[in-house]
């Protein structure tokens, strides 16, 4: 029988994944960067201030790539099912903007004296708030064509108010950390940033848990999953609501890491016979690994060049992108 | 015995009527074919059956329950329909397309058990698309398309089954073969209310007719009796086949039995 089949190659699926995203894993906790290769050189002979290293440093830097990136991979394939559009990015509802105007504005107005601890909270305060604004534009019953504009006014004022921020910072310093900040990363973080992070992360997955059915069914359209039991308004704003949440927890610990929710469940769509309810789980996978590859690609270069994360997956999302769309222009001669 | 009561149903888009006092009752074993010219409101009726819109008055019952008093689920279990709009927005395996027949019945995190792919794999074959059961449903003719949602719509096993125009891309063939299984459907024990458009095949396979005309249902029953000529002139602004007329008419009847 071909569902047993399906079942099956979807169980092998998810443990390719699964141990590729462990290799990726085991890598990033065991390679030596740049900068830890120094620190090491200084402190050869000592265990337990390496072992504080690893526990301070990689540790937190592979378990944040991990999670973050598995976030995004999920996110993107959530939003992407639920708007049935595979040029759907988590951020659409302005969840990504909205957090890091939340941090940024945090991280500004504190002038650095709040703890930095605070900024996983207001990234997601931030996210959530987008997400109001972007329902009280929207209104209840509207149309994804009418939410999508939402999305996109709520993303231009919150992209605009960062600009003025940055356009306001009374020094260059300043902007430098913060445009930093912003292009993403996940060095330089601590096991509370981890723990801080998961709490609404968590939260964010557990709203998505069991939301991969409704999917499915909304393939044939809004009316007909709604004739087989899917409240469609519930499951739309369950599924905002845990993006922002994850989402919002994601960018304020790590800053914008684009092209990894557009592109990662793009990439496993086929795999699953483009069902969303496999390709949810799949895409936190095919996301925790990418992100994770591309850490391990950035401690490759020397360590006086200080490439950030989001860099890379922009620079090999961005050409994908490009390549997706001429692609979908031609399905469409 | 299901029996589906439709009592004094009112649907208003803004001030305008689109479905406007229709009554009407559907038993069990019975393919009611529902019949109008466009905009006379057939597929408003349909909707409000399904759930899908909410009308402004009247009442729906199926076994003396109200409808409006259903949960989505268990609404879901005993209403199967079939849209008029064919979509199907990612390119998922017929098969699956058809399974999701089954998700009313079960639970979220439940696969599909004997029971279940029994019913899938028989809805595929009353269709005729079990060929087709491992290829993307988007890369299927428009007929064909039509026939795998229709298999979606059977697998719910639905005491009451609603569909809009299950035969308008079809071929002569498949629309005979589509009818008949729709017929064989409610003949099983099922209420089929079909939205049809071909007057031959609404006459040929439907146990009753019900003609709707600007929103009112204006004559009910056998075949003979509301298709005739004067509702014909008056509702469709037709006039039937004439043999004087010389010309001839092309009326498919059945499938050829070789």
């Amino acid at each position: 029988m071909l569902w047993q089949t399906d079942t099956r190659a979807q169980r092998r699926l998810l443990i390719i994944g699964a141990l590729i995203v462990a290799v990726l894993f085991l890598i990033s906790l065991f390679m030596r960067s740049g900068t830890l290769a120094l620190a090491q050189i200084a402190l050869q002979g000592d265990a337990g201030l390496r072992a504080l290293i690893f526990e301070q440093i990689r540790l937190p830097r592979a378990l944040i790539a991990l999670f973050v990136g598995a976030t995004l991979g999920i996110c993107g394939a959530a939003m992407q099912s639920l708007l049935r559009n595979p040029l759907a990015t988590p951020g659409l509802v302005g969840s990504s903007s909205g957090a890091a105007l939340g941090a940024v504005l945090l991280f500004y107005l504190g002038n650095g004296t709040v703890s930095w601890l605070a900024m996983p909270l207001a990234g997601t305060f931030g996210s959530l708030l987008a997400m109001a604004f972007v329902y009280a534009l929207a209104g209840r019953d509207s149309s994804i064509t009418t939410l999508i504009l939402a999305g996109v006014a709520v993303n231009a004022v919150a992209t605009s108010m960062l600009s003025l921020i940055l356009n306001l910072a009374p020094s260059p310093y300043a902007v430098q950390e913060v445009v930093l900040w912003l292009l993403g990363s996940v060095a330089n973080k601590s096991l509370n940033d981890f723990y801080l992070m998961l709490v609404p992360m968590t939260l964010g997955w557990l709203l998505l848990r069991g939301c991969g059915r409704s999917l499915n069914a909304l393939t044939l359209g809004e009316d007909t999953a709604h004739t087989m039991g899917v409240n469609i308004n519930r499951l739309r704003w369950r599924i905002f609501l845990a993006i922002s949440l994850a989402i919002g927890a994601a960018v304020s610990t790590t800053g914008m890491i684009g092209f990894v929710g557009l592109v990662v469940p793009h990439l496993l769509r086929p795999l699953v016979g483009y069902e969303p309810a496999r390709l949810l789980p799949l895409s936190a996978l095919g996301g925790a690994a990418m992100l994770l590859a591309a850490d391990i690609v950035v401690r490759l270069f020397p360590a006086s060049v200080d490439i950030k994360i989001g860099v890379i997956t922009s620079i090999v999302g961005a050409p994908f992108f490009l390549w997706l769309i001429i692609r979908t222009r031609r399905a469409h001669l | 015995m299901k029996q589906l009561t439709i009592d004094k149903l009112t649907f208003l888009r803004g001030q305008c009527p689109v479905v406007d006092n229709a009554s009407l009752s559907v038993t069990g074993g019975e393919l009611v074919g529902l019949i109008g010219p466009n905009g006379a409101g057939k597929t408003t009726l349909l909707k409000s059956l399904a759930g899908l819109l909410k009308p402004a008055a009247g009442d729906m019952r199926l076994d003396g329950r109200a409808l409006s008093e259903l949960s989505d689920e268990s609404r879901a279990r005993q209403i199967a329909y079939l849209a008029q709009e064919r979509t199907a927005h990612w390119p998922i395996s017929v098969e699956r397309i058809v399974a999701l027949g089954r998700f009313p019945h079960l639970a979220p995190w439940q696969q599909p058990g004997e029971a279940d792919l029994a019913a899938i794999e028989q809805a595929m074959r009353e269709t005729d698309v079990l060929q087709h059961r491992t290829r993307q449903i988007t890369h299927l003719s428009g007929g064909e398309q039509m026939r795998v949602l229709l298999a979606r719509a059977l697998a719910v096993r639905a005491p009451l089954m609603l569909v809009d125009e299950p035969v308008a891309a079809l071929d002569p063939a498949h629309a005979i073969a589509v009818m008949q299984t729709l017929r064989r459907n409610a003949e099983a024990g099922n209420a089929v209310i079909a939205v049809l458009h071909d007057l031959t095949l609404a006459a040929r396979f439907c146990h009753r007719l019900a003609l709707m005309h600007r929103g009112r249902i204006v004559a009910s029953g056998s075949a003979a009796s509301v298709l005739s000529a004067a509702n014909l002139r008056e509702v469709y602004g037709i006039g039937l086949w004439d043999p004087d007329q010389g010309e001839m008419p092309v009326i498919p009847w059945q499938l050829s039995t070789s």
